[in-house]
């Protein structure tokens, strides 16, 4: 087969940075550490998903972004030397944009080893979950109150809802799952109307905190428990 | 799902598509462009229409009833095609009609490159990705729960938009919101796997979009390296699986972009309308979406600039960009001063000169960011590398246009973190919160400048790829 010339280029470049890659490795790691198990695990490290960012990976307490530059540079300037020595000159700055898509395409092989890593865990935890049990291994406690507080109030009646607990609704997403999950039986956070039940989620002593005029109508446990107003 | 649900949630998606690419008719009649491209900015533009269609119902009362929205959808696009016909057989439209030059690659059988087939399956699987994640999880991000998809939730119950004022975050722009209400609307359920799938198909549709842009400029092998690059963003990939907003001012933003290069290169004035709705859409995405529209008016005035110098052509082309977009941007704004919804977030400017001493943290910042962090892979280290390629490709337009894009972005946000309270956010103790995500937009930018300084390079060696 015809094979492209930015193939071959690609290959042999990988080739040079992936054995400088293990000269690294073999500078920083001690002799009984096996190379893969590192690499597997910094290509887990790599991708670890978050919303707001992805979390710096690292090896050996140096960041790979760092050892990926230095190698990046050091293979660079290898290459542009041997080209003199050679007498096939490449400028540095062609040398340096070649490895630094060796660089992107090893990165680009990391993120794919955390893709599936993470699509494997989800299948294995998520999919294998029927679709109306998921919230419960995601959000856990605030999922299981909500649920409690849902399959408890009385059928066919809304209620607007006054939240209670030693969580401070500002630092922590918990108040907000609940409101979430019990709209539209429970309206938390929203309308300035008078309250008629009280959502006391992880309030130590909980009884003690339900007000005259309203009635404990159902208890999780003694921390958890639903109260509306008697009328 | 059943098949019922199935059936309603294609329609939630051709619905858009159906008045996107009627308005693209409208606007473009003497334009032939790829199906592909169409559908990618017709799934946008007829997604944020429909979102000002609801916002307006609800403005004026009348409840958010599916029926009465399909109603307006069908009519209105039954008028945008008709006029179009109309016009075709009074000869207004030429038979031939125009097309975007595109750059023929010099390779022959690109189909048969090795190279192009993984490029194709790696994209593959990056939107197999997105679509399965999205799909098999539930609303579970901290936005979503916190505000975006809870409003949607809450005005789907509701029937209208009336407790938005109660919300934290009211005076943030709906779009992912309302997008997600009317996929639950066309559901006549509230389901919290299918209200996601407006997340993943805005990510295909800005691929293709970016796809075609590119493929204008530089070629099929480079136009598809580019978008793999683009998708090769850890950050801009999961982005497409949750319920946030950046995504879809990325969409927006860079969607004008591309449509005012698509304006550039052919000067059909539908393109810079088409531009200016994007640009209008972006900002009911995210608060930010205005600075955008500001930095998109500069280029809009750049371009006509270059092409036309000082005459009342440059005036006409400003008044075509901003109007439509500001329409839309006020649209929201009496629509908050109407319901009582405050207008602005929490935004405190401070101008001390004591501020000044923040330049280090602020540059630390950036630079971590873009160069340091897992999100963006090496593209921005390959973007500075590609940079120090001889200038006179550097110096040409387009590419001094998108450059120019990622520096006023790069200063605007600099500026802000100098001066106001967004400090703790971009550069402060909160910075793994926001300085991301910000960022997003400026990423496939920089990509194109990539491909694109590339697509210019007359020796093959110099390439980087």
């Amino acid at each position: 087969m015809n094979m492209p010339r930015i193939n071959i280029r690609i290959l042999v470049y990988s080739c040079i940075f992936l054995s400088a890659l293990f000269v690294v490795l073999n500078l920083y790691l001690p002799e009984h550490v096996s190379r893969m198990v590192v690499l597997k695990l910094v290509a887990r490290d790599f991708y670890r998903p978050n919303h707001n960012e992805f979390p710096q990976a690292g090896i050996d307490g140096t960041d790979v972004h760092t050892v990926w530059y230095t190698l990046v540079i050091s293979a660079s300037l290898a290459l542009f030397i041997a080209g003199m020595i050679t007498k096939n000159f490449v400028p540095f700055r062609i040398c340096l944009q070649r490895f630094v898509v060796v660089g992107c395409f090893w990165l680009v092989l990391f993120s794919l080893y955390g893709q599936t890593l993470f699509l494997r865990d989800i299948c294995l935890n998520m999919v294998s979950v029927p679709r109306g049990e998921r919230y419960g291994l995601i959000f856990k406690g605030a999922y299981r109150y909500a649920l409690f507080s849902k399959l408890s109030l009385p059928q066919g009646k809304r209620f607007n809802g006054k939240f209670i607990s030693d969580f401070d609704p500002v630092q922590t997403i918990q108040p907000y799952i609940i409101a979430y999950y019990l709209y539209p039986k429970v309206s938390l956070f929203l309308d300035q109307r008078e309250d008629d039940c009280l959502i006391v989620f992880q309030k130590i002593n909980a009884r003690d905190f339900v007000p005259p005029g309203y009635r404990i109508w159902d208890v999780l446990d003694d921390k958890n428990l639903i109260a509306i107003k008697e009328y | 799902m059943d098949v019922t649900e199935i059936f309603s949630l294609v329609l939630a998606v051709l619905f858009p598509a159906l008045i996107g690419q009627a308005l693209i008719l409208f606007l473009l009649p003497s334009q032939r462009l790829p199906t592909a491209l169409v559908v990618s900015l017709a799934y946008g533009l007829g997604l944020g229409m429909i979102n000002q269609l609801i916002l307006f119902f609800d403005f004026v009362h009348i409840p958010l009833a599916p029926r009465a929205i399909f109603v307006t959808i069908i009519c209105s696009s039954g008028i945008l095609y008709s006029r179009v016909k109309y016009r075709q057989k009074q000869g207004a439209v030429p038979k031939r009609p125009l097309q975007l030059p595109i750059v023929r690659d010099d390779i022959p059988n690109v189909l048969r490159q090795p190279f192009i087939w993984i490029l194709t399956a790696y994209i593959a699987f990056q939107l197999f990705y997105v679509f399965f994640l999205s799909l098999n999880l539930p609303v579970y991000s901290l936005d979503g729960i916190y505000f975006i998809a809870r409003k949607a939730k809450v005005f789907f119950y509701d029937g209208s938009l009336e407790q938005l004022k109660f919300f934290d975050w009211a005076s943030y722009p709906m779009h992912s919101t309302i997008s997600m209400l009317w996929v639950a609307l066309n559901m006549g359920e509230w389901n919290e796997y299918a209200v996601k799938i407006v997340f993943p198909l805005t990510f295909c549709a800005f691929l293709v979009m970016s796809y075609y842009f590119l493929r204008i400029h530089a070629g099929v092998r480079l136009a598809l390296t580019g978008v793999a690059l683009t998708a090769a963003s850890n950050l801009l990939t999961y982005h497409a699986t949750i319920e946030y907003s950046d995504l879809s001012l990325l969409y927006y933003m860079c969607g004008a972009l591309i449509l005012v290069m698509f304006w550039h290169r052919t000067q059909d004035n539908g393109y810079l309308i088409l531009a200016s709705l994007f640009a209008g859409l972006g900002t009911f995405t995210k608060l930010e979406g205005f600075s955008y529209l500001l930095i998109l008016i500069a280029v809009v005035l750049a371009v006509a600039l270059y092409s036309r110098g000082w005459s009342f052509a440059v005036l006409k082309s400003f008044m075509i960009f901003s109007a439509p977009a500001m329409a839309i941007y006020l649209h929201f704004f009496f629509y908050k001063i109407i319901k009582g919804v405050p207008i602005i977030g929490r935004l405190m400017y401070d101008f001390s000169a004591a501020n000044l001493t923040r330049a280090g943290a602020i540059f630390t910042a950036i630079i971590n960011e873009l160069f340091f962090s897992n999100n963006w892979n090496l593209v921005w280290f390959l973007l500075i590398v590609t940079l120090l390629q001889p200038h006179r490709r550097i110096l040409r337009f387009e590419n001094l246009l998108l450059a120019a894009v990622i520096v006023c972005v790069l200063m605007f946000y600099t500026v802000l973190s100098f001066f106001t309270s967004n400090y703790m956010w971009l550069a402060g103790e909160q910075k793994f919160i926001s300085l991301s995500r910000v960022l997003m937009p400026l990423y496939p930018i920089a990509v194109w400048l990539i491909v694109l300084l590339n697509a210019g390079a007359d020796d093959r060696k110099d390439r980087v790829f």
